[in-house]
């Protein structure tokens, strides 16, 4: 039995089903992320776990417990805001006091789990300032403090790190893996950033149209995505989907034949760029973008099929040359007219 | 905005039209202040006084014909539990309203609004009727629930926008932290909403003991308030200038005296919050 167990669970605003019967099981200490594009449901869905917003069918178990009419206040979750949602009245201490102050925790107590919180966030020397005397990362440990102060059930985070800047961010989602090891206590994180969900999450939820679309560990998705549309999402730049009219050199995929209506992934660092003349098909690079450490080349082929290829090392291609294309086939993946996975690289 | 400095000569026009203005805005109650202390023939005499020696007399009349005490309490009773009745029904309204916004809830707010631009004279004679039969003619009781009702749109209004200026979050940070209804109104709520609280109440104090209509057709010598009160010496025998506005002045002193005090409040109150 998961700890925290989501069984046919639907939301609908007026007419609009938003959330579409999600089934959902998570286990004690795991960190899973809910990713997906906006408007697919994934904060409605952590809202709903929150008991923010209530459930219209369906039902939800935290720790073997029915929770799904339970007021958020009895639920003994944390949740971290993309706002932040601190008190603006209140000091740091009194913002991560609040909810053990509530639940009428001896004060030296609570004094206590605040000065270890605050050791752990780095906020000892700002614990009498008030939120607007904080800067943005400032504010966001304070979210995070008010949280772990408490020792939850459950943490929920909603797209917190979308407010900070791309250094800060870069940071603050490593002090959050950080914490999640050193507490280990169980955590659902809402973002639209595959790129945190790939690092922070043992498992990740891919969420489109209020349907799971995907369930697995960040490798899981990107090595084996149950469709086109994961396998899309997953991973920067995007796995070329190429249709297979475009590609007639590769006929099986893992010994599975190519139907003509199907369409063939490849992630970019499968397909390398060769001089022209050299490998199976012909190619013009359209744009070069060098990053440093890795280098992205756009090409279109003279069957028309948009390609990018990844490489490691600096190049000395120009815009507008010829290249040839060469295509690591065990490494594509195949997919049906209607976009599910016909046939998956040997693992 | 413009900030740079306009020229001399338009800064000075500025000046004696903003005066102009502030002398004819405070002229009527200037010479409201002048008659309470002339005698009755100084006070209609012309060309009218500006010099004279003042007399206390009028008051002393006033004090002695009517029990100013009485009606002074009566605006003081009316008012202040007509606004803390208003308070606590508005508060909870517009919290709703704000928070857990339905379909209509738009549609009701320009409602309540509307039954303010229906002059208050259309409504006199069901009122009347109604307070007739109810035994609430001239009683404090009566008033206090007509100054209610008919401050409630405008608290309402007020207070909306200033919850509205709360993001929802932080109400849902404080449920996530354990808070019920009671704990989210007491420590979170409560303290961001002090400011507008503080100036609708002040706002409807102000209306209540202005309120003059309703005073005035309602209640008599149990219940007038210093509206009543002023109203009655202009009496069918003749005016007396002097007397009327000696009374006058007893009975706008107190909230004048008040608003001045509470003026900060009260400006930032009537931008509905618009600074922050």
């Amino acid at each position: 039995m998961s700890y925290l167990q989501l069984s046919g669970v639907e939301k609908l605003f007026g007419e609009h089903r938003v959330i579409k019967g999600i089934d959902l099981g998570i286990k004690q200490g795991e960190f899973v992320v809910f990713v997906g594009p906006s408007g697919c449901g994934k904060s409605t869905l952590l809202r709903l776990i929150a008991g923010l917003e209530a459930i219209d069918s369906g039902n939800l178990q935290l720790d073997g417990k029915d929770i799904t009419r339970l007021p958020s206040s009895k639920r003994d979750l944390a949740m971290v805001f993309q706002s932040y949602a601190l008190y603006p009245h209140m000091s740091v201490f009194e913002n991560m006091s609040f909810a053990l102050k509530l639940a009428g925790v001896d004060p030296a107590i609570i004094q206590d789990k605040v000065g270890r919180a605050a050791k752990i966030l780095d906020l000892t020397q700002y614990l009498q300032r008030t939120p607007k005397e904080l800067s943005g990362g400032q504010r966001q440990r304070v979210a995070i403090g008010r949280a772990i102060v408490r020792a939850p059930k459950v943490f929920l985070f909603d797209e917190p790190l979308s407010n900070l800047d791309a250094a800060l961010r870069g940071q603050t989602r490593i002090e959050i893996a950080k914490l999640h090891r050193d507490l280990g206590a169980t955590t659902i994180y809402v973002t639209h950033d595959q790129v945190e969900a790939m690092t922070l999450a043992d498992r990740v939820v891919v969420l489109r149209d209020g349907n799971i679309e995907q369930v697995g560990t960040p490798l899981e998705l990107y090595d084996r995505p149950a469709n086109q549309f994961v396998a899309q999402f997953i991973g920067t730049p995007q796995m070329n989907v190429v249709e297979a009219a475009k590609l007639p050199q590769i006929t099986t995929i893992a010994g599975v034949s190519v139907p003509a209506l199907g369409h063939i992934g490849l992630r970019p660092e499968n397909i390398q760029l060769v001089a022209a003349g050299q490998g199976g098909l012909q190619a013009k690079v359209e744009l070069i973008e060098a990053l440093g450490a890795e280098t992205l080349i756009y090409a279109v082929t003279d069957s028309g099929a948009q390609l990018v290829s990844r490489i490691n090392t600096r190049t000395d291609l120009r815009v507008g040359a010829a290249v040839g294309v060469q295509m690591d086939a065990n490494a594509a993946h195949l997919f049906d007219a209607n976009g599910r996975i016909a046939a998956a690289p040997a693992a | 905005m413009n900030t740079s400095k306009p020229f001399p000569w338009l800064l000075a026009l500025r000046t004696v039209v903003a005066w102009l203005v502030t002398l004819i805005l405070f002229f009527p109650l200037g010479w409201l202040v002048l008659t309470a202390f002339k005698t009755e023939l100084q006070a209609i005499s012309v060309p009218p006084l500006l010099l004279f020696t003042p007399t206390l007399e009028n008051f002393t009349i006033v004090q002695e014909r009517s029990d100013y005490l009485l009606y002074a309490q009566n605006s003081l009773i009316t008012s202040v539990v007509s606004t803390v009745l208003g308070l606590a029904l508005a508060f909870p309204a517009a919290y709703a309203m704000v928070f857990f916004k339905g379909k209509y809830t738009k549609d009701i707010l320009m409602w309540m609004l509307s039954t303010k631009m229906m002059p208050a004279v259309g409504a006199l004679v069901p009122v009347y009727v109604m307070a007739q039969t109810s035994g609430l003619l001239d009683t404090r009781t009566g008033l206090i629930i007509l100054f209610t009702l008919s401050n409630l749109p405008i608290m309402v209004w007020m207070l909306y926008s200033y919850l509205k200026e709360i993001p929802a979050e932080i109400l849902e940070a404080s449920r996530m932290d354990g808070a019920g209804l009671w704990q989210e109104f007491r420590y979170v709520l409560l303290p961001l909403t002090m400011g507008g609280l503080a100036s609708t109440g002040l706002l409807t104090l102000v209306l209540s003991w202005n309120e003059a209509f309703w005073s005035l057709n309602l209640s008599a010598a149990n219940s007038g308030t210093l509206a009543t009160l002023i109203a009655s010496y202009s009496s069918p025998e003749g005016l007396f200038w002097a007397k009327l506005s000696a009374a006058s002045f007893m009975a706008i002193a107190p909230i004048v005296v008040f608003g001045w005090f509470s003026q900060k409040q009260l400006v930032q109150g009537l931008t509905f919050g618009a600074v922050k």
